[in-house]
């Protein structure tokens, strides 16, 4: 099983990254909308339906490998289009949820995340 | 009258009552041509009765729906000739008639019975009627009448249940074709001294079908139509046949589709059934350009579709992810490193440019490579990506056929299990050759299929082959800094325009790449282990001494071969090519009806043999191969002028025929070369030689100069070449180009000012501003 680590905001994710860098690990990171307190869904349906397809699947990660997991924040935050990472130049994130392979360009989003053959597929590479 | 009265409803022909099949028409048959014709010919010859009918002027006959009236023509004041044209271009049909003739008589019923608006001359009518028919017969060559118009378009006599027919006066011959086989049922390009054609005809009469003809040694524009036809078919010879636009070929051909059930298909395309289930509508057997394309392509179509795709690793163990040849060891990673090799150039001149570049520049081999492959393991993934999402399934698995709806598949564990397809499409591609009389060829050299992703740098490396692989490899190799050696046996790039070949070697060669001509390994053995080793190679050259060198790197680049023996192609009996393996098509299909093949693999007939191995022509002709079988189109790939471009440190881009193709073709007087060195902005500051890079074009003089070849070497040429394919797709001529205004300063304006032919001999040295 990977590493699990969350993160919320682009800084603390940044500053993870800049620690496992030369590591030569395989790391995935899932771009999700924050979750209520209350039953711990998120407001975005899209990412509640990904979420448990994806948690499944985690045990195929390998032992050396990083699984992240970032909210990009409420409602109003990721609708900005100013939003930090849709504004950050290597992630450009487009949408949510969205599970990638950090470095390598491989990048499943909004519904894929939940097919869980995709999902399967991005984490046996 | 009591003639017409004979005519009766049945089905949807007219026919007579004593049974002659006059076909007047399908009532709902668009083409006008087939519809005129027949009456003619069934009323002469088969029912001699009918000539004997005394038809009053101005009365009406009724005749089973069918109307008519003659009227009385005033006579004229304008010219003969203003008042023939305006008739011709005013009136979508026009009949010049005698009232007497029965022929003109029919042919008006014929008009009526299709609620076509018509205008009738009766010459015998008119003061002046002999010289209208005099000038009719200046204009069209026929002394008789009725002589009929449609839309503008003079309907020759009649022969046999056919139309003959021809371009009007300064009709473009492509427009002409075009507009014919679009709106013909049946046409045929023939010479009448041809013994085929008449059997071809005989055989649309034994189907009671009408057709149009085109008799080319019998009409000026006949050499121009044959040359379009050539260029759009591939077929040079006479008879070629088009049903409802669908190209037949030849006679063989057509009576083949008909003994196939093709031509039946054609006229009647909903008639195709067939119960049987299959695991999928369409198995693909290759995941690369081609494959890919097609699977989604059928997918969109909603046909229900499998891809299969199996890497056999190289000698050496390399495999790759699915995408085929282009994106894992092809296009992708050659252009990519073609890029680095550029880069370097440009930091050399970037001094010029007043850049501070160190004298001591160096490349990391590493960084370049992992960066590639990144992007290409990013490629693969995206592919499986799209499969899903068009719901295609992938197996990652080699297939073989049991039968022709069956395959045998056999996964990398070795599982083996079969699925069976409605049609199967065979885009295997091929993989680099090893020459067998070359000893340890195999276990002592690489390919193109090891060195995108060799761990390590080549270091000093031969690169075996004349092929655009070898001198692509090369060039960039040379240009990252490395030691390179280019061993060919004879000529470079065979197929390409042997000048611009010329133009490539002599660049390298000027740009440190060292070449052993006339010479081929025999012998590579290895005397050193290492990352790189070190390899010791012996050739012989021309005079048969054996010599040799020690190398880093062996790379073959000899040429490929099509993976076409492990998939028991003879068990379903497809035919190849005896000599290259390739699977023999007929727009894309084989031999047998439910399979295809597309891409590197296939010796397609309408090609001409010019199936250029690219990835964008695998791509178009499975795409439009699905579109084909699944969706309602018959739109064909067109393999002629398909751009390409060698991405050679010197780039060379072309479309259309090579010089010596060109003159083979047309022959040399019938082929005029505009041509000129240039010197690209960009290379006057840094020092670079001023008459290296070359533009030409090729024209046919006999086509109105039209264009048939475009080549260029200098830097961009893929960039300057791409845009330039859609005038030849558009038959541009000389005269296109020389109107089109340039972009300035760019390379790509050459073509727009090309003035000097090469047989002027004049000189072409660089040109300024
Ligand atoms: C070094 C190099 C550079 C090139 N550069 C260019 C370029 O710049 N531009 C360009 O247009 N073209 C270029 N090409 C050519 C281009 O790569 C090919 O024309 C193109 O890939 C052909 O596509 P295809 O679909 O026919 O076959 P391929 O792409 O070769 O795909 C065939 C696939 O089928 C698989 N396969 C084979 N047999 C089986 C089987 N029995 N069962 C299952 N799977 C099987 C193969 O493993 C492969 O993945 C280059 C080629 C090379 C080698």
């Amino acid at each position: 099983m990977a590493k699990q680590s969350v993160f919320r905001g682009l800084q603390q994710l940044r500053s993870y990254l800049t620690s496992l860098e030369g590591s030569n690990k395989s790391i995935f990171i899932l771009f999700t909308g924050d979750k209520n307190e209350q039953d711990g869904s998120s407001w975005c349906p899209d990412c509640n339906v990904a979420d448990p397809v994806i948690h499944k699947s985690l045990n195929l990660l390998s032992e050396d490998s990083e699984f992240i997991t970032c909210y990009v924040g409420d409602r109003p935050t990721w609708k900005n289009p100013q939003n930090e990472f849709r504004m950050d130049k290597d992630i450009q994130l487009k949408c949510i949820p969205t599970l990638m392979q950090w470095k390598k360009n491989k990048v499943l989003r909004e519904e894929q995340c939940a097919d869980e053959s995709l999902v399967e597929m991005l984490f046996e590479n | 009258m009591r003639l017409f009265s004979k005519l009766l409803r049945h089905r949807s022909h007219y026919l007579f009552q004593n049974s002659y099949q006059v076909t007047l028409t399908r009532p709902r048959c668009e083409s006008l041509f087939c519809i005129n014709s027949t009456p003619f010919y069934t009323l002469a010859q088969k029912s001699p009765k009918i000539l004997n009918l005394e038809l009053n002027k101005n009365s009406i006959y009724s005749i089973s729906g069918i109307r008519y009236t003659s009227n009385k023509m005033p006579p004229i004041n304008k010219s003969v000739e203003t008042y023939v044209e305006d008739l011709i271009s005013q009136n979508k049909i026009v009949v010049f008639s005698k009232t007497t003739c029965p022929w003109c008589i029919k042919v008006k019923a014929l008009f009526k019975s299709l609620n076509e608006d018509f205008k009738t001359v009766e010459l015998d009518e008119l003061s002046n009627g002999d010289d209208v028919k005099n000038y009719l017969i200046e204009k069209t060559n026929q002394t008789t009448v009725p002589n009929v118009f449609i839309k503008g378009m003079h309907i020759a006599k009649h022969e046999n249940g056919a139309m003959h027919t021809q371009p009007k006066k300064g009709e473009p011959v492509d427009q002409f074709v075009n507009e014919l086989i679009k709106t013909s049922r049946i046409v045929i390009f023939s010479k009448s001294t041809c013994p085929f054609c008449a059997k071809v005809k005989d055989f649309f009469k034994s189907l009671n079908e009408t057709y149009v003809s085109v008799e080319l040694d019998q009409i000026d524009e006949g050499p121009a139509i044959r040359d379009y036809l050539y260029e759009k078919t591939g077929q040079k010879t006479v008879p070629n046949v088009y049903v409802k636009g669908v190209h037949l070929g030849g006679y063989d051909n057509t009576l083949k589709a008909h003994t196939e059930g093709r031509l039946a298909k054609i006229f009647n395309p909903e008639e195709v059934k067939d119960d049987v289930k299959y695991d999928y509508d369409m198995i693909v057997i290759g995941g690369g350009s081609g494959g890919l394309a097609c699977s989604k392509a059928a997918a969109a179509n909603g046909a229900k579709v499998a891809v299969l795709d199996f890497v056999k690793p190289t000698p050496l163990g390399t495999t790759w992810g699915l995408g085929g040849t282009c994106v894992n060891v092809g296009c992708i990673p050659k252009k990519l490193m073609h890029q680095a090799a550029l880069l370097g150039e440009g930091l050399e001149e970037s001094r010029e440019f007043g850049w501070q570049t160190p004298e001591k520049i160096a490349h990391k081999w590493e960084t370049m490579r992992e960066n590639i492959q990144n992007y290409i393991g990013s490629l693969n993934f995206n592919y499986r990506v799209q499969l899903r999402d068009k719901k295609v399934d992938y197996l990652n698995a080699y297939g073989q056929f049991i039968d022709k709806h069956r395959l045998l598949i056999t996964d990398k564990k070795g599982k083996t299990k079969e699925i069976t397809g409605k049609n199967i499409v065979i885009a295997v591609g091929g993989r680099p050759k090893y020459p067998e009389d070359i000893i340890g060829a195999k276990e002592n050299s690489i390919t193109s299929d090891d060195l995108f992703s060799l761990p390590y740098n080549p270091g000093k490396t031969l690169c075996v082959g004349a092929s655009y692989v070898s001198l692509e490899c090369a060039g960039f190799l040379k240009g990252i800094g490395n030691d390179v050696t280019v061993m060919v046996r004879s000529i470079l790039l065979r197929g390409f325009d042997q000048q611009m070949a010329g133009i490539i070697g002599d660049y390298m060669e000027k740009h440190g790449i060292r070449f052993v001509r006339g010479s081929v390994p025999t012998e590579i053995t290895r005397i050193k282990e290492g990352q790189p080793g070190e390899y010791l190679v012996k050739y012989k050259n021309e005079n048969g001494e054996i010599l040799e060198e020690v190398y880093n790197t062996v790379m073959l680049a000899v040429g490929r071969d099509v993976c076409t023996s492990d998939l028991n192609l003879d068990k379903v009996g497809v035919k190849l090519n005896p000599k290259s393996k390739k699977i023999l098509t007929t727009f894309e299909q084989t031999n047998i009806d439910n399979i295809y093949a597309i891409g590197d693999v296939i010796d397609e007939s309408s090609a001409n043999g010019r199936v250029l191995e690219l990835t964008p022509v695998a791509i178009k002709a499975g795409q439009l191969l699905a579109d084909r079988i699944y969706g309602k189109s018959d739109v064909k790939m067109d393999y002629y002028a398909v751009p390409t471009t060698v991405f050679t440190p010197i780039e060379y881009g072309s479309i259309g025929y090579s010089e010596e193709e060109a003159i083979q073709t047309f022959g040399e007087d019938n082929v005029e070369v505009y041509h000129t060195s240039f010197w690209p902005l960009e290379w006057t500051v840094a020092h670079k030689p001023h008459d290296v890079c070359y533009a030409k074009l090729i024209c046919n003089k006999n086509d109105n100069m039209r264009v048939i070849g475009l080549h260029v070497a200098g830097p961009n040429a893929g960039e300057i070449t791409q845009g330039y394919a859609v005038a030849f797709k558009l038959r541009a001529t000389k005269k296109d180009f020389d109107m089109t205004v340039g972009i300035h300063p760019t390379n790509s304006e050459v073509f727009t000012t090309l003035k000097t032919t090469k047989r002027s001999g004049e000189d072409i040295g660089g040109a300024g501003c």
